[in-house]
């Protein structure tokens, strides 16, 4: 009873949320989007006004109830102060490392002081990560990090960053709960499994090739993540827009990675048997290719191939669901 | 700069605090601390010094610190102390002693943060105790210090205590916040001064009488009321509503001696009718209480005044006759005088109006009055009493006794501070032997010759005059001003006042207690430096009248505020107040609150930092998603311009040009704002 009275006050507190800070790359701190509430510290501080109040009370001593009434304005205007040390200030993601589910990411944070007031004391916590507490100087930002829980595969969804303070006094805490647009991605947990039925890959054929020298191939549509070395800038400087040469490598017996090939695991399973022989390849540096139902990646070699891979593994399954 | 997590530490409660943090901490609890040296035992201040020096030593020396153990021993110690010190533990100082106690010892074992922030809160609250002792502007301004001091070691323990703060960095001095807060909150708290409304108190407090203030006593020997010549110290000031009456009027009552063992004299006068809360109730009382209170006939013109009294730790009040006060806990007496239910322990305040055109009736005077007002004890003073009774045998009324005496005090006696020492008989001795005595020897002599001879007389104590301050108009009435003089009762007209220094000395009352002693040695021999003595020094004795009228505004505004003041103030500001006035001033309040809040939001949300064109280009978005094209934000102007050549079928030329300057503008970093402008204003 009382659960579903919390979850439907949950509904609705996420509800409002969403419709006061909706998704976004970068979320900078006004009145619009901060909350303010005492801290347990207040209780004590409050405790020691009322107790001026009262000796000031009792023995009829203005000066006592005057300083009592000095602690009160100190609380009022401390609302103000606390306020303001995070007004203003604006946090944004930069990048997301890649991690493995179990593993911790990395998630890359800016937080911009773009006032003439250092803030200091800013404290930023993010699902169940260890809270990070920065300093951001005026007129300037301070990159940080944090790492995050990873629990299963796929689009990393760790909800809202909390921005707290509880500067300057520790009686007042300032919040924020911008929900970041984030792209980190977690691939399945790489665990080895011998395939259960035999591999389609025909070894033993095309000995004589020579390994490891790569020919060029062609030019694909460049995609984000290509490394820049691998972009066609010659093409680009002659206006033909971005592109990206790919390499052919002349090794005769790819490796094939099937998911037929662990018929007897469940979904969760073979993806992280072929997650780890991906690994296992990249290591070894053999070509591979990859089949998935409904999906075919040709055989390279390489990091962006590998994580091409790896980001269809991770993302598997996970799109239609989201239709 | 990267900050790891490792640094989140410092939101823990357990956190260790660095040194930086622990030396703002302890100049805090050290400035706070320092006013107890002069209100409590000097072993109170010794563990304190001690526990502030051990902890010192921790901090820079490195000492190790003392185990829980040890200071929880060394609490059970000071507590123990404690009681010692008062048994039973009730009170402001044992309290105040335990609280400073514990904090200090607290501060000697804290380790974490946490613990921290409990020494600072029992900071705030010594500093505000110690007003309890004494109110000058220096011991409240003493106390804001402590406070703004505790708060800035509270600011210091929010901070990171592993962070490296650069010099350069205005932060690493916490002035900032901490000196923005206490900026701010001053004019609040004076607001909430004013018109917070003030609550009754909500139990008696207990308070030790036994503090040794000097002031007149309520036993009388000859020579004590010449001791008192020899200080300088303030008595009370009184502020007159009107003009300030002559200075042979201002008889400030104090005590009704008329209890006499042959030696001293002693005040056992226990007929007060006290107010209490519009009830009047009367103390120690036996008899139906109200008889006597009728036997005084309060008539004519009052003089109001306001009385702004030193502590003394006693009950009595200084007031001219006659007096009557609203104020709840205080009384008249039937000897008229004015007295409060607790012991003065503070500067008070309190409002009288006197009748000095008042009347009694004979039934005033009951037989056991009149029995106490005629006893003397058998034994001593056979001369005087002789001379009494020859003069009493003549058929003399009481009044012409008293103008007999006086002009033997005038031709024979001398006044004098230091008369020196007399015998057991010593109104005989002052009367025939050595001639010189000093007020209350006037006095006693007097009110004993007309005992002898018949008439009921006694001795009043208290203060004659007081320095008029011209700056502030209200009297400064100091310890040497102290007095004695004597009423004699008269059938059909009740008590009637003889004062016999004015026979002896009418300078005395005409010009004051300073003007006719000063060139005595013995004249403030206690305080021979301070101010209040050296008056004859022109610039510091103007100095001494601007101080003290300094004082006068702090004790008479900020001492005395009370309901009363605070209600002739709104009265003041806002005229007649009726509850619909009030309402209307409440609600005129609340508004210009509320209207000051929205336009600091509005203030604050005007978009004063983003650049003009950063503005046209989200309008431009605008007026685009308005012709129906999708876009999301973060979209580059390249990215606008393709697709609103996609989806916008109104799409032309001028948009994507807008567009490429846009890209110019932000990316390039070219100066086309004016063809922006231009272009942008095409349209309409």
């Amino acid at each position: 009873m009382i659960s579903s009275a919390r979850q439907s006050l949950k509904a609705r507190l996420d509800k409002w949320l969403e419709q006061r800070q909706p998704e976004t790359t970068r979320e900078a701190f006004s009145q619009h989007n901060l909350y303010i509430f005492p801290t347990s510290q207040f209780v004590g501080f409050l405790l020691v006004a009322m107790m001026m109040w009262l000796a000031g009370t009792n023995y009829e001593n203005n000066l006592v109830l005057a300083l009592a009434f000095f602690m009160l304005a100190i609380f009022v205007s401390t609302v103000f102060r606390t306020h303001a040390n995070l007004s203003g200030l604006e946090v944004a993601v930069t990048t997301c490392d890649r991690a493995f589910s179990g593993e911790k990411v990395a998630i890359h944070l800016n937080v911009e002081n773009p006032t003439k007031e250092d803030r200091l004391g800013i404290v930023l916590r993010w699902a169940d990560a260890y809270p990070v507490s920065i300093d951001v100087p005026a007129k300037s930002t301070v990159q940080t990090e944090i790492r995050l829980e990873t629990h299963q595969r796929g689009w990393l969804n760790p909800g809202r960053l909390c921005v707290e303070t509880t500067y300057p006094l520790g009686i007042l805490r300032a919040w924020s709960w911008p929900r970041l647009q984030l792209n980190a991605l977690v691939y399945p947990k790489p665990v080895s499994a011998e395939p259960t039925s035999g591999e389609r890959s025909e070894g033993g054929e095309g000995q004589s090739h020579k390994r490891g020298i790569d020919d060029f191939g062609g030019l694909a549509e460049w995609q984000p993540g290509v490394s820049p070395q691998r972009i066609a800038w010659k093409q680009y400087s002659a206006g033909r827009g971005l592109l990206e040469k790919t390499f052919e490598a002349q090794t005769l017996n790819p490796e094939w990675l099937d998911w037929e090939n662990y018929a007897g695991l469940g979904a969760e399973q073979r993806l992280s048997a072929l997650c780890a022989k991906i690994l296992e390849m990249e290591e070894l540096g053999q070509h591979y290719g990859l089949r998935l139902p409904g999906q075919v990646f040709l055989p390279a070699q390489g990091e962006v191939h590998m994580h091409r891979l790896l980001s269809a593994l991770a993302i598997y399954g996970l799109e239609e669901l989201d239709d | 700069m990267i900050s790891l997590g490792l640094s989140s530490l410092n939101r823990s409660e357990k956190l260790q605090m660095s040194r930086l943090q622990q030396g703002w901490l302890m100049l805090a609890l050290t400035v706070t601390c320092l006013p107890i040296w002069f209100y409590l035992p000097v072993w109170v201040s010794l563990i304190c010094l001690s526990a502030l020096v051990w902890r010192f030593r921790v901090l820079w020396r490195g000492s190790a610190q003392p185990s829980r153990k040890i200071t929880a021993g060394m609490a059970v110690l000071a507590s123990a102390a404690v009681l010692w010190q008062w048994y039973p533990p009730i009170g402001l100082e044992p309290m105040s002693a335990l609280l400073i106690i514990c904090c200090a010892l607290k501060f000697l074992e804290m380790r974490v943060i946490r613990e921290a922030r409990t020494v600072l809160y029992l900071c705030y609250f010594i500093a505000s105790i110690q007003l309890i002792y004494e109110q000058t502007v220096l011991h409240f301004l003493l106390a804001v210090l402590s406070i703004i001091l505790a708060l800035t070691a509270q600011n210091m323990a929010e901070r990171d205590p592993w962070q490296q703060y650069s010099f350069r960095s205005l932060s690493l001095f916490p002035l900032k916040s901490v000196g923005w807060i206490a900026l701010v909150s001053v004019p609040l708290t004076i607001i909430i001064f004013l018109f917070a409304p003030r609550v009754p108190s909500f139990w008696a407090v207990p308070v030790s009488e036994d503090q040794a203030v000097s002031g007149i006593s309520d036993t009388m020997r000859p020579g004590s009321i010449g001791e008192l010549a020899r200080s300088s110290r303030l008595a009370f000031r009184v502020g007159f509503q009107g003009e300030v009456p002559p200075r042979s009027n201002l008889y400030w009552r104090a005590l009704v001696l008329s209890d006499y063992d042959g030696q001293a004299w002693t005040n056992r006068e226990n007929f007060m009718a006290i107010q209490d809360g519009g009830r009047t109730y009367f103390p120690g009382s036996e008899r139906p209480p109200a008889d006597w209170t009728d036997e005084i006939l309060y008539e004519g013109e009052p003089l109001v005044y306001d009385v702004y009294q030193e502590p003394t730790s006693q009950h009595w009040l200084f007031a001219l006759t006659a007096p009557v006060s609203q104020e709840n806990g205080l009384g008249m007496t039937k000897g008229l005088r004015l007295v409060s239910r607790q012991p003065v322990t503070q500067r008070v305040k309190y409002r009288v109006s006197s009748y000095p055109d008042y009347g009694m009736t004979d039934e005033i005077l009951d037989l056991r009055d009149r029995y106490r007002n005629l006893y003397l004890p058998s034994e001593f003073n056979p001369q005087t009493r002789e001379l009494a009774e020859s003069w009493a045998a003549e058929g003399l009324t009481p009044d012409q006794l008293v103008s007999r005496l006086f002009s033997m005090f005038h031709s024979e006696h001398t006044y004098t501070l230091n008369p020196g020492a007399f015998g057991t008989d010593s109104i005989d001795e002052f009367m025939f032997d050595r001639p010189r005595g000093f007020c209350e020897h006037f006095a006693q002599a007097t009110v004993f010759l007309l005992r002898a001879a018949g008439v009921p007389a006694r001795i009043v104590s208290g203060y004659q005059g007081g320095e008029l301050n011209a700056d502030g108009n209200y009297l400064m009435v100091y310890q040497y001003d102290a007095h004695a003089w004597a009423e004699y009762w008269v059938e059909g007209r009740g008590w009637v006042q003889a004062d016999p220094t004015s026979a002896v000395s009418p300078e005395r009352i005409e010009l004051g207690a300073r003007e006719i002693l000063k060139e005595d040695p013995d004249f403030l021999a206690d305080d021979a430096f301070s101010l209040a003595a050296l008056q004859d020094i022109g610039w510091l004795n103007w100095l001494r009248l601007r101080m003290d009228s300094v004082n006068y505004l702090w004790v008479s505004w900020i001492l005395g505020y009370d309901n009363e003041q605070q209600f002739d103030m709104w009265e003041g500001i806002f005229g007649d107040l009726s509850l619909k006035r009030l309402l209307i001033i409440l609600s005129v309040f609340v508004a210009l609150i509320m209207g000051a809040i929205y336009v600091n939001l509005w203030w604050i949300s005007k978009d004063r930092k983003r650049p003009k064109t950063q503005r046209q280009f989200d309008q431009f978005r605008t007026e685009l998603v308005k012709a129906g094209v999708d876009l999301e934000p973060g979209y580059t102007p390249s990215r606008l311009a393709e697709q609103s050549r996609g989806q916008n079928p109104g799409h032309n030329s001028r948009i994507d040009t807008l567009c490429q300057l846009f890209e110019q503008h932000f990316y390039a970093g070219v100066d086309n704002r004016q063809e922006i402008s231009n272009l942008l204003k095409k349209k309409s």
